[in-house]
């Protein structure tokens, strides 16, 4: 374009819209002097500027996400095999869960589909075939259930035992829960997390949105050994692994790093102990409403987590029992092999309390 | 680990006075705070369903550097490199689900071509992407109001200052560039 031209442009087209319609070609003829490239170019603007409205005013977040809900739910009302999805129950990340129909048992079942990156994917497919297979030998009342692993239409979906009830993240937000309760709760985990540990399967995620309440505050955790998949998932969203001083490790969701173990922060090897921290921590929150190690930053709450202790959960709550303040104390240690080995002890001594 | 907070603020105050290394620094641990977040968001974890921009910006500023109180240099410098960011997390995100067909008659209904041509408000962010870089070859200032009210979410108050120009200025510059972007768009179809 020619210099000076732009400057022009723009003078005649915010000059031309101060007038009336009628008065813009008369306008434009005289001050555009013979130009006819100038002349032409602010007449197609002017033009297009007419139908422009509501275009760029929507911010381009709310585009994509909504963008994003709808191509979700486009979902609901086929058929996938004998399922048929009924409607989004939400999204964790990436992955998308859906309530489906068993058409033949007619029975309700959760379908979280897997996103084509990994589908696509025959070495994460595979871990994540071999991780499937073992869970789905975990057969408990407090674990929700893996039924199967799924193609169907090119889509690749887990069938899921459908839990009806709230999470326990819901049920915090609506304020304490009793000592009696929680202590309930706090076994409950515990006896799904040692029948896992008995099968050598570690969750990894233990946190109160993966623990859902139902009737007679009963209990069953969710996504177990589904970690792996976090695992995955992240490294297909283009997660660039940066070397900043927080968060290098794969499966981060933002808002989880609360309940994770020193040990996984530090990217070292896992076992069943840190399960144990996680549901230290989980107690904790119960029994406070706070976390144990808070912060306003990341590496704030990463830095308490290393190395600091937290308070004693009577600050918070006067009726906890000394017992129940010892217990989470020592799920809460920094080195696994000061926590309790198993759950069976934790379970021991929480039914002292 | 305090190193951390404080860091994004030292990069920050370097780059507001004129150290381009510091904006380099800057822009992998942005962009790695502001993809985690932008996903939450878009798939609906958040609390409120008012998606903004800003809120979300703000978090991510508060994440990142731990300051509650409003250090107003900084934090137009990091709207200024969040909005940059959020352009590039979107419109990459628009292009990779652009990429993937999938065989299936599901999949391709649950895919859409262009996933991110929302039908609510008939708009291709990939599109609008290129013609933004050929609006920056025109007139870098209207790409950069554009960027930041857009991807951003600023308010023309806000542009103004991060531009260091008056908010009649934004007006003039947005209502123009909208209208040459739209146009642009539509030669391509």
């Amino acid at each position: 374009m020619k210099p000076g031209l732009w400057r022009r442009i723009e003078e005649l087209f915010h000059k031309s819209l101060e007038l009336d319609s009628s008065r813009r070609t008369d306008f434009l003829e005289k001050a555009s002097k013979g130009d006819e490239e100038l002349r032409s170019e602010v007449e197609s603007l002017l033009a297009e500027e007419e139908t422009t409205g509501e275009f760029l005013e929507t911010p381009a977040l709310q585009v994509a996400a909504q963008a994003l809900a709808e191509s979700r739910t486009e979902l609901a009302g086929k058929t996938l095999g004998e399922y048929k999805v009924l409607s989004l129950l939400g999204t964790g990340g990436t992955a998308i869960v859906y309530k489906a129909l068993h058409l033949e048992l007619e029975q309700h079942r959760a379908l979280k589909v897997l996103p084509p990156e990994i589908a696509s994917d025959r070495t994460r497919m595979r871990r994540f075939r071999r991780e499937a297979k073992a869970v789905s030998r975990l057969s408990h009342p407090n674990i929700a259930r893996i039924f199967e692993l799924r193609e169907e239409s090119g889509v690749h979906f887990i069938v899921l035992e459908y839990v009806d009830g709230e999470t326990l993240s819901d049920r915090l937000k609506k304020g304490p829960v009793p000592i009696s309760e929680l202590v309930g709760y706090a076994r409950r985990v515990a006896e799904a997390l040692d029948h896992a540990h008995s099968k050598r399967i570690v969750h990894r995620d233990i946190k109160p949105s993966n623990i859902m309440i139902t009737t007679g505050q009963s209990l069953k955790v969710l996504d177990f050994g589904l970690a792996k998949i976090k695992e995955a998932e992240e490294e297909t969203s283009g997660e660039q692994s940066f070397s900043t001083d927080t968060l290098t490790q794969p499966g981060v969701v933002m808002g989880t790093i609360g309940y994770m173990s020193p040990e996984q922060l530090l990217g070292k090897d896992l076992d069943q102990r840190t399960d144990i921290f996680s549901l230290g921590v989980v107690i904790y929150n119960m029994t406070t409403g706070i976390l144990p190690f808070p912060g306003k930053t990341l590496s704030d709450q990463m830095d308490r987590i290393l190395n600091s202790h937290p308070e004693a959960l009577a600050r918070f709550n006067r009726e906890v029992p000394v017992k129940l303040e010892m217990i989470v104390r020592k799920c809460l240690q920094k080195e696994p092999k000061k926590r309790y080995r198993t759950c069976r002890k934790l379970l021991a001594d929480l039914s002292d309390i | 680990m305090e190193e951390g907070s404080s860091q994004v603020t030292r990069l920050l105050q370097l780059w507001g006075g004129g150290d381009q290394s510091a904006l380099e620094q800057l822009t992998p641990i942005v962009f790695q705070e502001l993809h985690r977040l932008a996903h939450c968001y878009m798939s609906g974890e958040r609390e409120g369903h008012l998606l903004q921009t800003t809120a979300l910006i703000n978090e991510a500023y508060i994440r990142l550097t731990g300051l509650d109180s409003i250090d107003w240099q900084s934090r137009t410098h990091f709207y200024a490199v969040a909005a940059q960011t959020m352009r590039r997390i979107l419109v990459d995100f628009a292009r990779s689900q652009k990429a993937l067909k999938r065989g299936g008659e599901v999949q391709r209904v649950v895919i859409e071509e262009n996933l991110l041509a929302s039908q609510a408000t008939d708009l291709n962010l990939v599109a609008l992407d290129d013609a933004l870089l050929l609006l920056s070859e025109v007139d870098e200032r209207k790409s950069r109001v554009v960027e930041l009210r857009f991807f951003g979410g600023l308010s023309i108050a806000e542009t103004a200052q991060v531009l260091g120009v008056s908010p009649d200025t934004v007006m003039r510059d947005w209502r123009l560039a909208k209208v040459w972007l739209r146009r642009e768009m539509d030669k391509t179809g």
